[in-house]
């Protein structure tokens, strides 16, 4: 009995000597910023007091701050925010974020999986395509998001192309779907390399035996393919939705940073927030979208089986 | 492809030929697909590159106006620009985020894969939670935190918040390898002797060479 909490105790151990360092710079650079954004959502304002006539800090002030998000509560009760107020683009800004995040996502895995299957045969030039499907994973989101704009411009290419003359940054579905265009290009090589990586993991010798056994490609891809590589599959599309529900520079760039564009994103309204100077409410937004991603995260590793950690016995019994 | 295994044993070679023509049509054709999603939009900026500023906004298909002013421009000094140092600052982080946000990243998921402990699921949920939080609204309290240490303008204040950022996909991506990898080899290894530190340098680290190449690009592009 007392060898076997010695064991545990030893695993555990051994286990924080391997993640300290880890948690270290996590804590350093990510904790210490949230923990301050929580401290100060909670705050009000500082300004004038009218009795003293001294600039004073607010002091507490409850969840004030969260109210005027949630409910765009200005002080006097529920929708009391003016029409210039922010408080009052929240809910929108929700919905738009997480039809980012539906649709992007949806459609980087399906391409992605097309492009890693596609990769992952044998042909002439295959490093020279994995190079280069690279390329627009390897531009920073603010070179790609200002490419976009030039093909997007109203006399610019893709007009000229599609013969048309659509206001891409800013007719309201237009400008939507100029993000989605610019996101998917951006961000599908990472999904097709990761899935590739995942498919590269598959002995081909599997596939030989599914062949004997007379099973269609579909059926090879539905059956072997897919369980096979669904543990990269959902690392891949949890941090892709992650992000994608933090996305701020490509529609920033593309359509604008007020807080009311057609493609204005939760990050947005955080920094447009912060250009008005209320830092203590931007905070309490913040802390918002925290939730709500912490959330989604949740919910996706409990039901989409989106978690990378097993146990032991998980692992030997091939559980995945 | 079904009907295919319903035809006879005795199906003659030409169809077989002829399916498989198909088949690498079908690859060449997606081959192609892949290198314009890829390169046509890149090649629309390297034309607007070369073109003249008056005209950065013409659509005809090659290049007119051509004109390396831009290159130029982009490469002198005198507009307090210096690319070149900029370029060599740029690899500089890379290279050492990388490094960094690989040696961490390898360690905690070895745990996370292969030690059993209390407290799995709190670790892994931490490091999960540390991409959730909006990254713009991350930045003025780490401007204000190495102001105070007075880290502003060094490499370290761009390197360690970029390991910080980098590091959740990095140790998602190598359990998600690490659980992959057969029990079998490490067991081996170690009833011949081996201890777990050995096990762990000559059997897990070059199994998982190709994993940690693939989850090494990641990082480098992403600073």
């Amino acid at each position: 009995m007392e060898s076997l909490t010695k064991r545990t105790q030893g695993r555990d151990l051994r286990a924080f000597w391997l993640l300290a360092p880890t948690m270290v710079v996590l804590a350093v650079v990510i904790a210490y910023p949230v923990l301050r954004a929580v401290y100060l959502s909670f705050q009000a304002d500082a300004g004038l007091n009218e009795a003293t006539g001294r600039f004073e800090s607010g002091g507490f002030a409850g969840f004030k701050h969260y109210l005027m998000w949630l409910t765009g509560d200005c002080g006097t009760g529920a929708g009391s925010c003016p029409d210039g107020n922010l408080g009052s683009d929240f809910w929108q800004a929700v919905a738009i974020t997480f039809f980012f995040a539906v649709t992007t996502v949806a459609i980087e895995v399906l391409l992605g999986l097309w492009m890693a299957t596609v990769m992952n045969r044998t042909f002439v030039g295959r490093s020279f395509l994995r190079a280069s499907v690279l390329i627009p994973w390897a531009i920073p989101t603010a070179v790609t998001a200002k490419l976009w704009f030039f093909i997007f411009a109203d006399n610019g290419i893709a007009n000229k192309m599609l013969g048309t003359d659509i206001a891409w940054t800013t007719d309201p579905w237009a400008s939507r779907f100029a993000v989605i265009i610019a996101d998917v290009w951006k961000t599908t090589p990472f999904m097709a390399l990761l899935i590739l990586a995942g498919l590269q993991l598959i002995p081909s010798d599997v596939y030989e035996a599914a062949r004997v056994d007379g099973a269609s490609k579909w059926k090879q891809f539905v059956h072997i393919t897919l369980p096979l590589v669904k543990p990269a599959l959902m690392v891949a599309v949890l941090f892709r939705t992650l992000d994608v529900l933090r996305m701020y520079d490509l529609p920033a760039i593309l359509s604008g940073t007020s807080g009311a564009t057609p493609t204005s994103t939760v990050s947005i309204l955080v920094v447009a927030e912060m250009r008005n100077s209320n830092f203590n409410s931007a905070s309490a937004l913040s802390t918002l979208v925290f939730l709500m991603i912490f959330a989604v995260a949740f919910l996706m590793v409990k039901f989409l089986g989106a978690n990378v950690v097993r146990t032991q016995e998980e692992q030997r019994k091939g559980v995945r | 492809m079904t009907a295919a295994t319903a035809t006879p044993r005795v199906s003659n070679a030409h169809a077989r030929n002829r399916r498989k023509a198909f088949a690498s049509l079908r690859t060449y054709g997606g081959v192609a697909l892949i290198l314009v999603w890829g390169l046509a939009p890149f090649y629309w900026m390297v034309i607007t590159a070369f073109r003249d500023v008056k005209h950065t906004f013409d659509t005809t298909w090659w290049p007119t106006h051509v004109t390396f002013q831009n290159f130029r421009d982009a490469l002198s000094t005198d507009k307090g620009n210096d690319f070149l140092g900029s370029i060599v600052n740029s690899l500089l982080i890379g290279a050492v985020t990388t490094a960094v946000a690989l040696t961490l990243g390898i360690f905690a998921s070895y745990a996370l894969a292969r030690v059993e402990f209390r407290g799995k699921y709190v670790v892994s949920g931490i490091v999960l939670a540390a991409s959730m939080f909006p990254g713009v609204a991350l930045i003025t309290p780490m401007f204000q935190l190495f102001g105070d240490l007075n880290w502003i303008g060094s490499y370290q204040a761009l390197i360690i918040p970029n390991i910080s950022f980098v590091l959740p996909l990095t140790v998602y991506t190598l359990t998600s390898f690490m659980n992959d990898m057969p029990w079998e080899l490490e067991e081996a290894a170690r009833i011949d002797g081996a201890t777990r530190a050995q096990a762990f340098r000559l059997i897990v680290l070059p199994l998982a060479a190709p994993a940690l190449f693939t989850t090494a690009i990641l990082p480098f592009i992403a600073t």
